[in-house]
């Protein structure tokens, strides 16, 4: 019985799971955009809207996003990392219903219960919002419960790839490729998608623990007050947790690219043992850097903040340079004939390296006392996550909806399009930022209006180009589980 | 070692935290108390439970046994009853019975059938609870139990945190070594049922079916 279960659970790879996460990741990205747009809007002066209700647009749109963007990411990862290591679905199916548990915890608490603190929920706001009778004490507890909930859901996840990966490696640090890399080592050279699955293993387990016990204390402090911790310990936790788990996604997302490109252009993508020390030099290195969200906090060591800003700087490269390198080189004289699926690939190329540049501005020092908490960093983000991250799991969507089949079908159209709106879209936070326009206000100046509108305007059409995206996904559903 | 000897170990072990000159030592102070004192007691019981264990394969046991038996702990730890099982024979009897029979051997006995997914998922939870206890030790401004200093609090909430710190970091070293493929190895031999690897799966060795066939009944 067990191993009928098991072997089948090989075959479909959990294939009925992976649709679901997509589908889900799809719909609720979509909301999201809309709220996003509806707070450009109300920025803009174009709608009017409550500023508590801006508040809890911009929490349940910052956790909702980072939330999915995980979903997302994981189904992509999870559909390749399946076809290298034996996993057994069970595992998405009890992270989907803690998802799901969690959503409805966050967003009962946020709409009913008014709880609004940022999804960064920065400590003590969440007992302090409670007290001075911004939103219930119960709704505080409430909406971190379900963040609770929804980090079990991953930590199963995460932990069941690393089984999988040292079942079938012999270790995670084989899974890394050390042995290849330090011991010069030629059996079993993990593929490019089990490096960056063992890589989402480590750091996300651990920003996961991290995050658990800091959403615990921040539950206690809620409920009893006198129980009063460090506020600098807990940033540092939250951006720990924050942080490391936002970049796995996109970690977890570029697996598409490692496996479409050799696809598409018929030409393998080979793990070297540059490709190797790449992403070991950013497994360390993800998780040391987080102190660059901290550069304002004049009682950190100095030591501690030197780190955020030097790594910060080398952080992403050594990965974004073994992608970028190795894309090239597949793509150079390949005579690929572009489509949507290519072109979004490539977009998610651009955007993350290009995201990455105002990222590295902001971690200087000298430059974060001027742009902290300004527009540019939601510049920033919104570039390598809106241009990089998604259209790495829109190309992954349009790919399974053509029954994974290849061959250029145009529609490159939609992507550029996408591009072209997003980039003005992400161009407008960061002018925002570059004249001092803080972030996460309700309401904006005048002054400051004009680069508000032209984003409410672009985010329309980014909106539109999703929609065409998700909706072509979602309408082919039934034919990619028949065709399983 | 064989099984009834592993139980005589365990035994050996209880017995040794209830030797009145080590139990007075330990209950000194709270530190020790808590971070020797109850994990010699539950120990004892988890490596007998773990002995029985062996050879009676079920699977479909481990997570009950697990959350029983931290159920346990966890309300040993209750400052509360540290105070009670210090002031009143009775409830030290209690608690050692307990803490042998109801942590120990669940926890040995459930460790013994989980596989490496809830094995982790054990761990990592512990490792968050740990810390999660240890900061409430470092910052509550009140003593929690009537029988220690404030400075002994203090001293516990740092060793939680370094005990936190040491299970995070002991499980992440395995797993990059690869320790749990050893242990779904033994398992397997132990066992001797030969699974066969999936088809279309080079990779997938008989461990990982073994490894998945030790969580299902
Ligand atoms: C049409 C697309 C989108 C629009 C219109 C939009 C709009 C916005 C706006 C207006 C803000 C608040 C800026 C401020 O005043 O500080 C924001 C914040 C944010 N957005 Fe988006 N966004 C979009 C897509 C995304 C995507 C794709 C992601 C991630 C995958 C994302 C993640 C976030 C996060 C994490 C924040 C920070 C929330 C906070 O400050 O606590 N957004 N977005
Ligand atoms: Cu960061």
């Amino acid at each position: 019985m067990a191993d009928a279960r098991t072997s089948a659970g090989i075959a479909d790879r959990g294939r009925t799971w992976i649709v679901l996460y997509l589908a889900t990741a799809g719909v609720v990205i979509l909301l999201m955009m809309v709220f996003g747009l509806v707070m450009r809007l109300a920025q803009s002066e174009w709608i009017a809207l409550d500023p508590a209700f801006y508040y809890q647009l911009l929490t349940v749109h910052g956790i909702g996003m980072v939330g999915i963007a995980a979903l997302g990411g994981v189904a992509v990862l999870w559909h390749y990392l399946s076809a290298h290591v034996a996993l057994r679905p069970a595992a998405l199916a009890i992270n989907l219903v803690l998802f799901m548990l969690g959503v409805a915890m966050i967003l009962w608490a946020v709409f009913i219960g008014g709880f609004a603190p940022a999804w960064t929920f920065l400590y003590p706001l969440p007992a302090v919002g409670s007290s001075n009778g911004q939103w219930q004490a119960w709704s505080a507890v409430l909406d971190l419960t379900g963040v609770l909930l929804i980090g079990v859901g991953f930590l199963i996840l995460c932990l069941e790839m690393g089984r999988g990966i040292v079942a079938a490696y012999g270790g995670l640090g084989r899974g890394l490729g050390w042995h290849v890399l330090f011991a010069g080592s030629k059996e079993k050279v993990p593929p490019p998608t089990v490096v960056a699955g063992t890589m989402v293993v480590i750091v996300t387990t651990l920003a996961l623990i991290a995050g658990a016990t800091i959403v615990a204390m921040t539950i206690l402090n809620v409920l009893f007050p006198a129980l009063a911790i460090d506020p600098l310990i807990a940033k540092n936790m939250i951006y720990f947790f924050g942080h490391t788990f936002i970049n796995a996604t996109i970690y977890m997302a570029v697996v598409v690219v490692y496996e479409l490109l050799p696809r598409i252009t018929g030409r393998p993508w080979k793990t070297s043992k540059v490709f190797l020390a790449g992403w070991t030099l950013s497994t360390t290195m993800v998780l040391v850097i987080y102190p660059h969200h901290l550069l304002m906090d004049f009682a950190m060591p100095g030591w501690a903040l030197a780190i955020g800003q030097v790594l910060s700087y080398v952080n992403s490269l050594p990965v974004l340079v073994v992608t970028g390198l190795g894309a090239l080189a597949i793509l150079h004289r390949s005579g690929i004939s572009w489509d949507v699926v290519s072109t979004l690939l490539l977009i998610a190329m651009f955007g993350w390296m290009a995201g990455v540049i105002p990222a590295v501005v902001d971690a200087t020092i000298s430059v974060n006392y001027v742009m902290h908490n300004t527009m540019w960093v939601p510049g920033h983000f919104h570039f390598y996550l809106l241009l990089g991250l998604l259209p790495m799991i829109f190309a992954f969507m349009l790919h399974l909806a053509r029954g994974e089949d290849v061959a250029a079908h145009g529609g490159d159209l939609s992507a550029l399009l996408y591009l072209g709106f997003g980039l003005g879209f992400v161009a407008m936070f960061l002018l925002g930022g570059w004249a001092s326009v803080p972030r996460r206000w309700a309401v904006h100046l005048p002054e400051w209006l004009v680069w508000d509108r032209i984003a409410a305007v672009m985010a329309v059409g980014v909106v539109v180009l999703a929609t065409v995206f998700v909706v072509t996904f979602l309408l082919r559903i039934p034919r990619i589980l028949r065709h399983g | 070692m064989r099984a009834d000897r592993k139980a005589w170990l365990g035994a050996g072990i209880v017995a040794l935290g209830l030797l009145p000159p080590v139990a007075d030592l330990l209950q000194a102070r709270l530190p020790t108390h808590v971070l020797v004192l109850l994990p010699l007691l539950a120990g004892g019981g988890a490596v007998a439970g773990a002995a029985l264990a062996r050879g009676r394969p079920a699977g479909w046991t481990a997570a009950p046994s697990l959350l029983a038996g931290a159920a346990t702990l966890g309300f040993w730890l209750i400052p509360r009853w540290i105070d009670a099982a210090l002031a009143a024979p009775a409830v030290a009897a209690v608690r050692t019975a307990s803490l042998v029979f109801l942590a120990g051997l669940p926890l040995g006995w459930g460790w013994a059938q989980a596989g490496p997914v809830l094995r982790l998922f054990v761990l990592a939870n512990a490792a968050a609870m740990l810390a999660v206890m240890g900061w409430i030790e470092l910052v509550v401004p009140a003593r929690l139990c009537n029988s220690y200093l404030l400075a002994d609090q203090r001293n516990l909430g740092l060793g939680l945190l370094v005990l936190a710190g040491v299970v995070v970091a002991g499980a992440a070293l395995r797993a990059l070594a690869g320790g749990d493929q050893a242990d779904a190895t033994e398992r397997a031999t132990r066992r001797a049922s030969p699974r066969m690897a999936s088809p279309q799966e080079p990779s997938a060795t008989n461990t990982i079916t073994a490894g998945i066939g030790s969580r299902k009944p």
